[in-house]
């Protein structure tokens, strides 16, 4: 019974977590209910390996658990796509340390729960779809204490010449209560060239030969985050062989390589600009930036560039011209006139103008240009597609248009908001820039960060080495600022010679190529290179999947994923202990604990929050308190407020009698108010009858009110008796004082 | 002329339309606060009544109706006090003060009651409220017999 408690606590706290509402907004954030004896974090200690096109990173977390009673040391990782995946957990308890094994996803919740209800210790890394977030459970028993060993890798892209990383320490710093050790260690093929420590600019670089540096933290008020830059001179060509006789091979041209430098032709830009004109939109200023912000970027645009500008609200998008139109001063007026016509009012579905977009997109391929879609917005989607439905919505316009998406961010209201814009802005290449006040640095500071394609179909071919498997993209388009970059499995060893082949056209259609030749032995050894092909190719593999689902891939994925222990939304990671309770009992009967929605998709959703009123017969004073609350509620609702709902009909009236409610998506469930989605619009359907209790109150309380003042005010005028003794019934009445 | 008479409202002073005789029924003053007593429990719990929508407060709907009840309390035992006053002594008229005072403030006794729920607390425990009122009654009636009985002796 005991056993089954615990899991019931444990399945029980899993599950708030899991459906807390908001998202995770950070990165290795500690999450736990609240409580008297929260769940220690006594230090971190984090192993950050770079080198070219790849980072690991170790973090060591030690939980305590100060309390009497079992808990769960829970870390949630918001890992952002195509960035970091959790490719290894290991528990440490005293000195013994237990690794884990990758298994599909619900396998590895099952078993988890089934362990911790046999009163096993057990980890588990599993992906929560809702939130988007990684999270690691852990089960700490009272007064001791468990260290985690968890392992991070990703490929590092290039852009502007240098490999970038950025890790969120200052949540590492917020969380520790005794030491924050961060070791950075670099060591690439190619000459290190430049460590550029922005977040840190005076912490020492000690470096190691002409390959290798390190740095290291050792402080829990380091303040923020760490961001670290650094590049390796000349060409970069590594290899890697395993025992099987897999050998994976690397090899990357920078895009400002003399060897280009005839071929390079930037692609010239279509700025697709989707401007929010939702009701939030009208609120604090944010409308007067946003024209202001879409006027610049116009205006940033060179002969043989276009844009087009869709406004969206509600059910409506409204395009500037049906065309991409280039800038003249001429369509720059026209354009401010435009924008200044419109009031911004309605509902925001961010993902409203995609098919404008998509439109405008074929139209930008079909001129040789390079669509960019630009949105922006306050980042509040009232309307769905939400949350997930909405990055995928986004994932496939991106990847199928082959465009960067970019967001501007108009004063979002909050952390929330802003992550929403950042999760949409990041496919191919795109980013995050937000406008609080400057327009014109906002302006200039996103502009600056698009890349354009300056050198397509650039074709790797190995020669003389048989079948080979390319996890980079092949052909690929080399990106302002990025790299031609190659990585390949074969088979064979690090002792065959390696040619290479790269090929690409010139402007003028001219094929060119570059041939990279090499003794086996001439080319040094990478040992993360099979990790940076795994995950390469799992990248691949989600974002194709992300934007479209297909059984071949999947597999390939899962396989890939459990083969090499990475927790992905299809794979888990799996930590069991030895079992301490050998008289444990089964889990829960109905298994109801895997039914959770925290664990399945559409989990986490908050239900409607419906307010149903007591009858209130018995101290009408109090219903009458709770009915004026609840319609105080119902106008205070952010839709409402932030005039998001696009039309309102009242219950009873003809139009509503003509919505097909069947059809409704429910967004607020108030008393007075419901507000329901439907056809693409957000319609507030109000309680249309007065209340008729309320309104004869109301009316005999001003009647009689006017009633009493005035009876009043004439009494007061009135001579009165003076007050005598009420006993004294024997006395004359008293006589008037008469002057004489 | 605006303004609210009462049937039988004892002539008002000095305005010129109906002045009050020398030596006659000189109106009660405990009448007259029994009326405003019931006239106040009125105006409160009607201002209370008035506030009831999206604007309404639950604490000032309480302070309100409670500060009626009693209002009206003192003006029932007002109307009491200025009827007993008025059969002792025939130069008081009360004229419609007593009971105007009187039904005013029931009625808001009654509107107060209701609305703070204290209606349905008497009517749940009826029979010990019937117990309990009975004893300030017999109390009430005891003391007024008293004072009946000194009138007649002296």
């Amino acid at each position: 019974m005991k056993a089954e408690g615990f899991a019931f606590v444990v399945g029980l706290i899993l599950f708030t977590l899991l459906n807390t509402s908001g998202p995770v907004a950070a990165f290795c954030v500690i999450v736990e209910p609240p409580t008297p004896l929260p769940t220690q974090v006594n230090g971190t200690q984090v192993e950050i390996q770079l080198t070219e096109g790849f980072a690991r990173i170790v973090i060591i977390k030690e939980f305590y658990n100060p309390s009497d009673e079992p808990k769960q040391g829970q870390i949630a990782f918001p890992l952002e796509r195509g960035h970091e995946l959790i490719t290894d957990l290991r528990l440490k308890i005293g000195n013994v340390v237990y690794a884990a094994s990758a298994q599909n996803r619900s396998d590895a919740l099952g078993a988890f729960l089934d362990a911790i209800a046999k009163g096993q210790d057990a980890a588990l890394v599993q992906y929560d779809a809702p939130r988007d977030v990684y999270w690691i459970a852990v089960t700490i028993p009272p007064k001791e204490a468990r260290t985690t060993v968890t392992t991070l890798e990703m490929p590092l892209a290039k852009k502007d010449g240098f490999y970038e990383y950025q890790y969120r320490l200052s949540i590492d710093a917020r969380d520790s209560v005794s030491y924050l050790r961060v070791h950075v260690h670099i060591e690439t093929v190619a000459a290190l060239d430049q460590v550029v420590i922005p977040s840190h600019p005076t912490l020492p670089v000690i470096r190691h030969g002409l390959h290798a540096a390190d740095t290291y933290i050792n402080d829990t008020k380091s303040g923020g985050d760490l961001r670290l830059r650094f590049r390796a001179a000349g060409v970069s060509l590594s290899q890697f062989a395993d025992p099987s006789g897999d050998r994976y091979v690397r090899f990357s041209l920078d895009a400002t390589d003399p060897a280009f430098a005839s071929s390079l032709k930037p692609a010239p830009r279509a700025l697709l600009i989707l401007v929010d004109a939702s009701g939030s939109m009208g609120l604090l200023g944010r409308w007067d930036l946003a024209k202001e912000a879409v006027r610049k970027m116009a205006r940033d645009l060179r002969t043989g560039e276009t844009f087009g500008v869709a406004v969206f609200h509600g059910a409506t998008v409204t395009s500037f011209s049906p065309s991409l139109e280039a800038w003249t001063p001429s369509v720059d007026g026209d354009l401010g006139g435009f924008l200044d016509a419109l009031l911004p009012h309605g509902s925001t579905s961010l993902a409203a103008p995609l098919a404008q977009a998509t439109v405008w997109a074929r139209d930008a391929r079909r001129n040789g240009q390079q669509p960019i879609v630009v949105l922006v917005s306050d980042g509040r989607p009232t309307r769905g597609p939400l949350d997930l439905e909405l990055e995928t919505a986004f994932s496939r316009v991106s990847y199928d248009s082959n465009m960067p998406v970019f967001a501007m961010g108009i004063r979002p209201a909050n952390h929330d908001d802003e992550t929403v814009l950042h999760n949409l802005s990041h496919y191919h290449g795109g980013e995050l820039t937000t406008l609080y006040g400057g327009v014109e640095n906002a302006v200039s500071e996103l502009l600056s960060a698009i890349r354009v394609p300056i050198l397509p179909g650039v074709r790797a071919e190995i020669l003389g080495a048989g079948p080979s498997t390319f996890a980079s993209a092949n052909p690929e388009v080399v990106w302002q600022g990025g790299e031609a970059f190659v990585i390949a499995r074969m088979r064979g060893t690090t002792n065959d010679s390696f040619s290479l082949r790269v090929t690409w056209s010139d402007p003028d259609g001219a094929t060119r190529f570059t041939e990279i030749q090499s003794e086996g032995q001439d080319i040094p050894v990478q040992p993360l290179l099979k990790r940076q092909w795994v995950l390469t190719r799992i990248h691949a593999l989600l974002e194709a999947l992300r934007a479209r689902e297909d059984s071949g891939e999947l597999d390939e994925v899962t396989s890939l994923a459990t083969d090499n222990r990475v927790a992905t939304p299809y794979t888990s990671l799996l930590v069991l202990l030895p079992q301490r309770n050998q008289g444990g009992t089964a889990p829960p009967a109905d298994g109801s604990l895997v039914r959770f929605p925290a664990f399945g998709p559409g989990g986490g959703l908050a239900s409607p929050s419906g307010s149903g009123l007591s009858p209130g017969l018995f101290l009408p004073l109090a219903f009458e308190a709770q009915k004026a609350d609840a319609l105080q509620r119902d106008l205070a609702n952010s839709l409402v407020q932030a005039d998001e709902v696009d039309r309102y009909v009242d219950v009873g009236s003809a139009a509503a009698a003509n919505l097909d409610l069947s059809r409704a998506t429910s967004r607020y469930e108030g008393t007075y108010l419901r507000i329901l989605e439907l056809d693409g619009e957000l319609v507030g359907l109000r309680s249309g009858a007065l209340d008729t209790a309320q309104v004869v109150a109301n009316a005999f309380g001003f009647v009689g009110m006017i009633f009493a003042a005035t009876a009043l005010a004439r009494l007061s005028r009135r001579r009165t008796q003076p007050r005598r003794d009420p006993d004294d019934v024997t006395s004359s009445p008293p006589e008037r004082k008469t002057s004489s | 002329m605006s303004g609210v008479y009462f049937r039988g409202m004892p002539e008002l002073e000095g305005n010129g339309r109906r002045g009050s005789q020398p030596g006659g029924p000189i109106p009660s003053e405990t009448a007259l606060r029994s009326t405003k007593a019931g006239l106040w429990a009125v105006f409160l719990a009607s201002f209370a009544l008035a506030t009831f929508g999206p604007w309404f407060n639950l604490t000032l709907g309480y302070a309100l109706m409670i500060a009626s009840f009693v209002a009206a309390c003192l003006g029932v035992g007002w109307a009491d006090r200025a009827s007993h006053e008025g059969k002792r002594n025939p130069a008081i008229a009360n004229g419609i003060y007593a009971k105007s005072g009187a039904a005013l403030s029931i009625l808001a006794l009654l509107v107060s009651a209701y609305y703070t729920g204290l209606f349905v607390f008497l009517v749940v425990f009826a029979p010990l409220w019937i117990l309990v009122g009975l004893l300030p009654y017999a109390l009430h009636r005891s003391n007024v017999d008293t004072a009946a009985r000194k009138g007649v002796g002296a």
